[in-house]
């Protein structure tokens, strides 16, 4: 090599670049943003454009510096199962919901109740297993019918003597909500009897402004709860997360579904379980979230050793069911002990998402599904007109 | 799964591989021939990328991805002079020829700019083929086939631009310092 080859090398202005690390969340993001491209024209795949893009990026980024090249991190099985997941579920339909029509979903679920008809000794938090099917009309008007599988549990041995000792005195407050002949409780409610069904539209397709507003609580929907006394977790952001996409809405676009499985992937302490079968009996993909708590709704006060179980089918991307699980009884608090059990691998609550779709009656159920397997899904067509 | 789903997941797979495995390459490929400020880099890293999904049945396999990607940044940064080469083209060159005769005294001084400075007055087709062979690591035959022409051409083109180089005031000046003889190493290395 001559002078001028070495001065030629010395002259690379790239010779002591830094360049932005590539991580396994960061080419997800790329790919989405390429993909996106096809449709939208430009799109970069870096967000940090502009001076104080750069700037940012300077200061923020990790960086590797050549030589060396990026560190690769192998992607994480489970972000993997997401990220395929997302991809199937962008091919699903989006609902709207006309006037006189309903959105019609049902679940099986593991419904817990807590009774407690006197002094703290005189409760008892009961399971049992239910199936819950909800008409709901865009004003609000809506029928529930609650079937239940039975027979119902205890959680704990002195909840259950306590139960069985106020059974026998006659105590009326826990007598079973049943109103039809078959055992079932029907409700119906008028206009704004009942919220109306969640409108998605509004929420954003950005998987860090998403996670944001899952954080902070403003994400609107009826059926997140937000732990307002406790401090957000990973678990919780990956709970809701979940939530959101399993729950029946309207306007729920591909973007959406995609940011919302990103915004699981991305969750640090995520575990690939396997495949698994829900309760119901259908096959898919397990997904565990973060161990510290979950949807604060749904999480027995204290329980901070609980992690919620999703089991995904991958071919659709829908999620199947949603565990609340037991993980770790030593974080739990005494209350939580005492009223729920704290035995290792115990399932506190379980609910599979089975069939939704819009209806034109309150009595009407959806067709089946012939493009997505064994259970019909959104979009799918009404069959008593 | 259907075969539409399945398609999209390979695909989306194989980007991500290429993604993953030629990031660095494009970037400092990029970065080294952007014309705008360095904040560019990434959005026109970006755009290589999102022409690369649009075309990923046409990315070769195996090692031949990265010349392929070179080829694709090459037409990306093209296309991204193009909107800035009609109000840059005359202050450049003034800035150039103004500046030479004074930076010439500096030269030694100056070092890698000065050379860089050099290199960015080259012809576009003796810079890109001197930047290929010695910053990208490209041997003969790769270049070629990064710029689709022959071995040849390369050869031929890569001694116009170390001749131009050496006929440059700056970079002879800081050959002159050297007191150093030149030889072929590069290009036998490179061959």
């Amino acid at each position: 090599m001559d002078y001028l080859d070495t001065l030629i090398q010395d002259a690379d202005p790239a010779k002591h670049l830094a360049i932005p690390s590539v991580d396994p969340a960061t080419t997800r993001r790329a790919y989405h943003r390429a993909s996106a491209g096809e449709h939208r024209g430009r799109r970069y795949l870096v967000p940090a454009t502009g001076a104080l893009g750069a700037a940012c990026a300077a200061a923020a980024v990790a960086v590797v510096a050549i030589p060396g090249g990026p560190t690769v991190a192998p992607p994480s099985a489970a972000a993997a199962v997401l990220d395929r997941a997302a991809l199937a579920a962008a091919d699903n339909p989006t609902i709207t919901l006309g006037p006189d029509q309903y959105l019609y979903s049902d679940i099986h679920t593991l419904a817990g109740s807590y009774w407690q008809w006197g002094s703290p000794a005189d409760s008892a938090y009961t399971i049992e297993a239910e199936t819950v099917q909800t008409w709901v009309a865009a004003n609000g008007a809506d029928r529930r019918l609650t079937t239940y599988d039975g027979p119902q549990q205890f959680a704990t041995p002195a909840g259950h003597e306590a139960w069985v000792k106020a059974m026998q005195a006659g105590e009326p407050s826990i007598a079973p909500q049943t109103n039809t002949p078959s055992g079932q409780y029907d409700s119906h409610d008028g206009p704004g009897g009942f919220a109306a069904p969640d409108d998605l539209s509004q929420l954003p397709t950005d998987p860090a402004t998403l996670r944001q507003l899952i954080d902070t609580g403003k994400t609107g929907l009826n059926e997140v709860g937000f732990p307002e006394h406790a401090a957000i977790t990973p678990a919780y952001t990956f709970a809701t997360a979940a939530e959101i996409l399993a729950t029946p809405a309207l306007n729920s676009s591909a973007a959406l579904r995609t940011a919302l499985y990103d915004v699981m992937a991305d969750t640090p302490g995520i575990q690939l379980l396997g495949t698994a079968s829900d309760h119901s009996g259908r096959s898919g993909t397990e997904i565990a979230g973060p161990v510290g708590g979950g949807i604060g709704s749904q999480t027995p006060y204290g329980a901070n050793g609980v992690r919620d179980e999703v089991i995904i089918d991958p071919s659709t991307g829908d999620v199947l069911e949603i565990n609340l699980v037991n993980a770790d009884p030593s974080l739990n608090n005494a209350e939580t002990q005492s009223i729920y059990g704290n035995t290792a691998g115990q399932t506190f609550t379980w609910t599979d998402y089975l069939t939704s779709g819009v209806v034109n009656s309150t009595s009407s159920t959806p067709g089946p599904d012939t493009t997505s397997g064994a259970t019909a899904t959104n979009g799918t067509t009404d069959t008593s007109s | 799964m259907s075969v539409g789903r399945q398609d999209r997941v390979a695909r989306r797979e194989r980007f991500e591989v290429l993604y993953a495995e030629h990031y660095a390459s494009i970037y400092r490929y990029v970065d080294r021939r952007v014309a705008g400020p360095a904040y560019e880099v990434p959005d026109v890293v970006a755009e290589v990328f999102t022409a690369m999904w649009r075309r990923l049945d046409e990315v070769p396999d195996s090692g031949d991805a990265r010349l392929w990607l070179y080829g694709m940044a090459r037409h990306t940064l093209m296309n991204h002079r193009r909107g800035r080469r009609r109000r840059w083209r005359l202050l450049s060159r003034l800035t150039a020829e103004a500046t030479i005769t004074a930076q010439i005294e500096g030269a030694v001084e100056q070092g890698d700019t000065a050379v860089r400075e050099a290199i960015n007055r080259l012809p576009d087709p003796d810079r890109e083929v001197l930047q290929l062979v010695a910053w990208e690591g490209c041997s003969h035959a790769e270049a070629a086939q990064v710029l689709d022409c022959s071995v040849n051409a390369v050869a031929l083109r890569l001694h116009k631009a170390k001749a131009r180089l050496r006929e440059d005031p700056l970079v002879a000046a800081r050959l002159q310092s050297s007191q150093v003889k030149p030889d072929r190493a590069l290009d036998a290395q490179r061959k």
